[in-house]
């Protein structure tokens, strides 16, 4: 198997081969969409936002640090750009995704309980603050250190380490409310 | 340490991102303490939903073209790069106006390499010797005393940039310079 070299592909991307920032595209596209989609819960913000990150990417491939790896660089810019079209679309539609109006659609829509499982995460992880689940998102399902996380959203693994607790305590109660609704639901 | 103290380190030793002494002493807390490995539980079972619900592999069919033509918009401005050629022509140019505005000859005896081109084309053919700016003190010599706009009130009295310059107070009087 090849081994990707970031490096080499930053060097030529930046001496203005086009083929090689295609292939960095290609490399990370699937993972940086999937990732910004779990954090804005919305399939064609996620494109957006996706499409974005690349051409931001590729506008300040120039300013990349040598310190920081191509792949973590992909996800900060990618989590700036969630975070800012999240605060955006919520000043614009001020709404509160509250487990009471979201369940008994869920129930209606999707009477598999992996499906409902599934929305049910999705719908809590939206309530938390866009800041702390990007931090757990980043850890959990994209596999980051607290070191690495703390590199992606400029601060210190200390504050990363506070903002996974807590939003881990945060989704936990959240979750154990909605779970509750969806029974008290099914027994109505 | 108290329990509340731990909540963190709890998190961050479920995630395995504690160092060697965090470690020894969360389990060394752990070992006495069942509320606490309740807590760290709960900490597991958040890993295990989160990635039980977001374990899809979702891959959107048109990204990388979505991609592409939205870097396709990019891309000519670094095509559009001045060639090695007019970059060094753009030098060349350079060098001779730096000369022309330090006043030196192009072809001065003795200069460097660079300094030695321009004597193949006479500079002023390429950048004419522009007529020094005039000061109202020049104009007003040149003039004379009764035309001179300094003649009533000075510099306070004129207003304008060097194309539109005129009296304040007074009718309009071109100045013939």
């Amino acid at each position: 198997m090849a081994i990707f070299d970031g490096d080499l592909y930053i060097a030529e991307a930046r001496a203005g081969d086009h083929a090689a920032f295609d292939t960095i595209v290609l490399r990370y596209q699937g993972r940086i969409a999937r990732y910004i989609l779990r954090l804005v819960n919305d399939p064609d913000l996620a494109l957006d936002l996706t499409q974005d990150t690349f051409v931001e990417a590729f506008r300040a491939i120039h300013a990349l640090r040598s310190d920081l790896a191509l792949g973590a660089w992909l996800y900060r810019i990618a989590t700036n750009l969630a975070i800012r079209a999240d605060k955006r679309r919520r000043r614009i539609f001020w709404q509160r995704l509250g487990a009471a109006e979201e369940i008994p659609a869920l129930i209606v829509e999707s009477p598999d309980s992996t499906v409902l499982d599934r929305q049910l995460v999705r719908a809590t992880l939206s309530q938390l603050p866009r800041d702390r689940a990007a931090c757990l998102l980043l850890h959990v399902n994209e596999g980051f250190s607290y070191d690495e996380i703390a590199a992606i959203m400029g601060t210190t693994p200390e504050a990363v380490r506070k903002r996974i607790a807590r939003a881990k305590e945060r989704f936990r109660t959240l979750y154990d409310a909605a779970s509750e609704e969806v029974v008290l639901h099914a027994v109505r | 340490m108290p329990c509340a103290e731990l909540a963190d380190l709890l998190s961050a030793y479920a995630d395995g991102q504690t160092t060697p002494a965090q470690t020894e002493y969360v389990e060394a807390h752990l070992a006495h303490c069942p509320r606490c490995r309740r807590v760290m539980q709960r900490h597991v079972e958040v890993r295990h939903l989160i990635r039980l619900g977001t374990d899809d592999a979702w891959t959107p069919p048109d990204l990388s073209l979505r991609v592409t033509r939205a870097l396709q918009g990019r891309y000519p401005r670094a095509r559009q790069r001045p060639s090695s050629f007019l970059r060094a022509g753009g030098s060349v140019i350079a060098v001779l106006l730096a000369l022309q505005l330090l006043g030196l000859p192009a072809s001065q005896p003795g200069a460097s390499p660079t300094a030695t081109v321009p004597s193949a084309i006479p500079t002023h053919a390429l950048f004419p010797r522009t007529p020094p700016r005039r000061t109202p003190a020049a104009v007003g010599a040149q003039l004379g005393p009764a035309q001179s706009p300094l003649a009533s009130g000075g510099d306070a009295t004129t207003k304008g940039g060097r194309f539109g310059r005129r009296r304040m107070g007074g009718p309009h009087q071109p100045v013939a310079i």
